[in-house]
């Protein structure tokens, strides 16, 4: 594992389809449980689970919400 | 917000009008993220019909044509004919394009204009509520076939290879990376490139042909029911049984329209 990522999604335009989560492989992202202003169920990182920068969850992601920070060393 | 959507995208018209879960919003990313890689910003012109599919188009900063149902095609076609020098992309639906625009892809495939076809397969009429499109599974419920679809549905590919489509591939939403290279592929393809992608469609098809609200759910089914070539080759018989085939499916060299055009108000015989 090289580099550190960080999984920034932008409750502003997530629907919380959860297609992120269902694409992870490595389980990284999990549901928060609070709501948006829109009351969508707006998915964290979870801080304890190792992201390994694939960006399948900013790929998937049909409201381009996801942003994911950092780079591949 | 990823910096390839804060950078082709309209932020005044977000957020995008389809459902939580819907497929059109990656199909939409990939095309961006193909576009980025080729640096054609600024020459693409797009179309797009009517249907949600036919949305995705507008919210791209670039021109774009928001058309008649069905139309979409003929108006790229008129497009291309007078700006040769513009890469147009059409995104349309499977009613849109084979359904109520069936004619028009037909005649554009045979007549190999350069364009890039982008139809979105969710194998129903999603905006209108759910009725049965020709791409719709037989037997399957909906709104307007209660009792299970009594039709068998179109290949679209096939349908365009045989029409004299030049570059035909089949992909799904769960292939976006896969979308990229096809994408780019296609555009940069000289003629007719006709792409179909199947989709999930969580509210309308989730709720009459599969019985579930669930997208990740949906979109699994959708990897399950596909193939690729180098599965197919390793695959029994009987597990390939009713799978689609995804991939490129068909590529060749044609002489294509608006160069014959040209060709002709040169004042060149042929």
């Amino acid at each position: 594992m090289r580099g550190t990522f960080k999984i920034v999604i932008d409750a502003k335009w997530c629907k919380g389809c959860g297609l992120c989560l269902a694409e992870c492989p490595k389980d990284v992202l999990q549901w928060s449980g609070a709501r948006s202003a829109k009351g969508y169920n707006v998915p964290v990182q979870d801080e304890t689970k190792v992201c390994t920068g694939c960006r399948l969850c900013e790929l998937i992601c049909p409201d381009q919400a996801i942003r994911v920070e950092g780079e591949r060393q | 917000m990823n910096e390839i959507a804060e950078k082709y995208l309209r932020q005044e018209a977000l957020p995008m009008i389809f459902c939580p879960g819907c497929g059109d919003g990656t199909v939409l990313g990939a095309f961006l993220r193909a576009v980025d890689e080729l640096k054609i910003g600024d020459q693409l012109a797009l179309v797009g019909g009517i249907g949600c599919s036919g949305w995705m188009p507008v919210y791209v900063n670039v021109d774009t044509i928001h058309t008649l149902h069905g139309r979409a095609i003929p108006v790229a076609v008129g497009l291309k004919a007078t700006r040769p020098d513009r890469k147009v992309v059409v995104f349309t639906g499977d009613g849109d394009a084979i359904g109520i625009g069936g004619n028009h892809f037909i005649h554009a495939a045979r007549r190999n204009v350069d364009l890039t076809v982008i139809m979105i397969n969710n194998a129903i009429y999603g905006m209108t509520g759910g009725q049965a499109a020709p791409t719709t599974p037989s037997g399957a419920t909906t709104q307007t076939t209660p009792y299970g679809n009594p039709e068998d549905p179109f290949d679209a590919c096939k349908l365009a290879e045989a029409a004299g489509a030049t570059y035909v591939a089949r992909w799904t939403a769960g292939h976006p990376r896969q979308l990229i290279k096809a994408f780019k592929e296609a555009i940069q393809h000289p003629g007719f490139a006709f792409i179909e992608v199947m989709t999930q469609c969580p509210v309308q098809a989730g709720r009459y042909i599969k019985g579930g609200l669930d997208a990740p759910e949906f979109l699994a089914d959708i990897r399950k029911s596909v193939v690729t070539e180098a599965q197919a080759a390793t695959m029994p018989p009987e597990e390939l049984a009713g799978r689609t085939r995804i991939g490129l499916l068909h590529r060749s060299e044609r002489p294509e329209l608006t160069q014959r055009l040209a060709a002709l108000n040169r004042g060149e015989k042929r």
